[in-house]
């Protein structure tokens, strides 16, 4: 009953006419990227070259997190590759991600953007 | 002067090039590294030495011990550039036999400040790897106590906690990193200018490093895994002969080899180590101490 309540609550609260019937409350719980991706996001894929140890890929991290729009940045060690997303509109311009890796002391490799190659 | 005041005279100048080799990028234990430091990065390292000095032939039987806490800050300019400081807090400890029995002295307080500037001169990164190379150059200032004493009188000029001296530095690093090791090789040369009528001799070092990772010992996996890296150092230093008032002192400077091991925990944003430097080769000039071994404790912390 009182799951019933709650999932009530939430749909009226979030705007869905959805049949809750079968849905687990927990997915009803908006991440900041399933928001953004209502209104559209961007997938970067930023491979930075000379990226080799934990201490040295905190830099990156936290230069990538400071860019416009930014969410969800996850950074791999072995693969020297950082990722993020940012809204389409308000997402940082590719020169934007080149001089963010050159901050963080490292040299952009290759990036993506939507799969796609572009020149940073 | 005497010969136990000979003695004393060694251990400043140690003491000054360990501080002078305490960076706190990540890299080696014991000497320098041209890894990168961020652009606004600030990294707080704090280190605990503790180094033991004996082998007197005389009927004095000196002992030495140094306990030494540089506390370094440095912060990452731009990309190429980082400045830091470093600032040592000791305590020094020395006993000997005298007629009237065994004496100790020992003094405690900051030392002098260390101020260092390196820049990356060359960066070559790929895939998995980076290859670079950083001159670097510093100042030693005068900030610590000169005229500290006992009831003995005044400590000789090479006791006191501060040396009195500007002494400037310079040196290269190069490192090559993988994502399985790290190599660090390094140069570094300090002038020592005259203060209170003592000169300590210039000192010349070089240091290698070789860091292998040893957990994750295979593939990493996602994201940022923390290393446990097994550390092999050694370093070449040499001291030249101190000078009391124009007169160079037989009984200072020489030549020491060591080889160190050690272990370094790293993370995304700490680094805990711990190494040992033992010396292999121990040419000191006259009756100078030698020392036994120097053990060093470290932490650093990126913000």
């Amino acid at each position: 009953m009182m799951g019933k309540v709650i999932r009530s609550f939430l749909a009226g609260a979030l705007g869905l006419s959805l049949s809750l019937g079968a849905i687990p409350i927990g997915t009803l719980v908006l991440t900041p990227s399933t928001a953004l991706a209502q209104e559209g996001v961007s997938h970067y894929e930023v491979h930075v070259n000379g990226m080799v140890c934990p201490f040295c890929a905190y830099g990156i991290e936290k230069k990538l997190k400071a860019l416009p729009g930014a969410i969800d940045v996850k950074v791999n060690l072995e693969g020297g590759l950082a990722t993020f997303e940012a809204p389409k509109a308000k997402g940082p311009t590719p020169e934007q991600v080149r001089q963010a890796v050159k901050n963080a002391g490292f040299t952009l490799g290759e990036l993506k953007i939507d799969g796609q190659k572009v020149e940073g | 002067m005497s010969r136990a005041e000979a003695v004393r005279a060694r251990v400043l100048p140690f003491v000054a090039l360990l501080v002078l080799c305490s960076t706190a990028a990540a890299g080696p234990i014991t000497s320098n590294t041209a890894l990168p430091v961020h652009d606004g990065e600030l990294i707080f390292r704090q280190q605990a030495i503790w180094l033991r000095s004996t082998g007197d032939p005389t009927p004095m039987s000196r002992r030495l011990d140094a306990l030494v806490l540089p506390t370094v800050l440095l912060y990452g300019v731009d990309s190429r550039l980082m400045v830091m400081g470093v600032l040592p807090f000791m305590y020094k400890r020395i006993e000997l036999t005298t007629p009237a029995g065994r004496v100790a002295r020992h003094t405690t307080g900051f030392g002098d400040l260390t101020t260092v500037a390196r820049y990356t001169a060359l960066a070559i990164d790929k895939p998995g790897e980076t290859l670079r190379i950083a001159p670097f150059a510093g100042l030693k200032l005068p900030t610590g106590a000169q005229n500290e004493a006992d009831a003995l009188g005044r400590y000789p000029q090479p006791f006191q906690l501060g040396s009195g001296s500007w002494d400037p530095l310079g040196g290269a690093v190069l490192t090559w990193q993988t994502l399985r090791w790290e190599l660090d090789v390094s140069g570094a040369y300090q002038l020592r200018t005259e203060a209170n009528d003592f000169r300590a001799g210039d000192e010349a070092r070089g240091d290698a490093s070789f860091q292998w990772r040893l957990i994750p010992w295979g593939r990493l996996g996602p994201g940022v895994p923390s290393y446990l890296f097994g550390v092999l150092e050694t370093a070449v230093v040499w001291d030249g002969k101190d000078k009391v008032s124009g007169t160079e002192n037989p009984d200072s400077g020489g030549f020491t080899w060591y080889v160190t091991p050690g272990l370094q925990w790293i993370s995304e944003r700490s680094i805990v180590e711990a190494a040992v430097e033992i010396p292999v080769v121990r040419q000191t000039n006259g009756f100078a101490l030698k020392n036994d071994f120097i053990a060093v404790l470290g932490f650093r912390q990126s913000f």
